[in-house]
């Protein structure tokens, strides 16, 4: 995504360029939210105040799953599928709706390739919680950081965008290593609180 | 320099928004208090913040 993004906002206003694709990736985790947010409250509807006691037994133990297979300490294959957000959507769409697709798209979480298990937590703790405020909140948060980190990687590359891309995949086990243990002590601290 | 300042400046900005989220979040959710909604939307932007590479 650096590395498409980056030569395009060469093109066109940089700052609005970036502002779009952060507000497309709040967009599309609002979005998300939303339609997870009301199953969830459909949910709790359906089955009251046990939802809680399953959110509390059932989200722990997906980050605790999801941490040891981004550990790598548990050899399963992963959950994902190969589906990229199209490269071509600024050429079809047009230049800034194109790159706010891209931070929608991404923004939704599930649409792309699952780079760590532990997103897959993401939306199924939002659809657990069973409360439309703080799912949206759960989702908006992903959208809007994912985005935040595409800015950070573009803002930080002078030019050399392969290069910054090269320095991020460089770390991507280092990373998968880190957001395994963050889900860790999340699962953890979800038990606790 | 300017650039480690610009990105912590981003990273902390999102931060800042988690937080806020999570307490209004929080705040209005009848089950879920404020330290669970501040937890989750945290591994959100753990997540979220770590996937910049991924298309």
């Amino acid at each position: 995504m650096v590395a498409q993004i980056g030569p395009l906002v060469q093109v066109g206003r940089r700052k609005t360029a970036l502002a779009l694709h952060v507000l497309g990736g709040i967009a599309g985790g609002l979005a998300i939210g939303v339609v997870l947010g009301f199953l969830g409250v459909l949910l709790r509807a359906a089955i009251g105040d046990a939802l809680d006691t399953v959110f509390i037994v059932v989200v722990p133990a997906a980050l605790i799953y999801a941490a040891l297979v981004d550990l790598g300490l548990l050899p399963v294959r992963s959950l994902t599928w190969v589906r990229q957000t199209p490269g071509d959507w600024p050429c079809s769409m047009g230049h800034y709706p194109g790159i706010f697709a891209w931070g929608f798209d991404l923004g939704l979480g599930i649409t792309t390739r699952i780079p760590y298990q532990t997103l897959l937590v993401v939306p199924l703790s939002a659809f657990l919680v069973g409360d439309l405020g703080t799912a949206v909140a759960i989702t908006t948060a992903y959208g809007a950081a994912r985005a935040l980190a595409v800015v950070a990687a573009v803002a930080s590359a002078t030019e050399d965008y392969a290069a910054v891309c090269d320095a991020i995949s460089d770390r991507v086990l280092t990373l998968k290593k880190l957001v395994g243990a963050s889900a860790l002590v999340i699962a953890a601290l979800i038990v606790i609180s | 320099m300017v650039r480690t300042a610009r990105v912590g400046g981003l990273v902390g900005l999102a931060g800042a928004f988690g937080i806020v989220v999570a307490m209004l979040a929080g705040e209005t959710s009848a089950s879920m208090g404020v330290p669970t909604v501040f937890v989750l939307v945290s591994l959100s932007l753990v997540v979220g913040l770590s996937t910049a590479a991924s298309p």
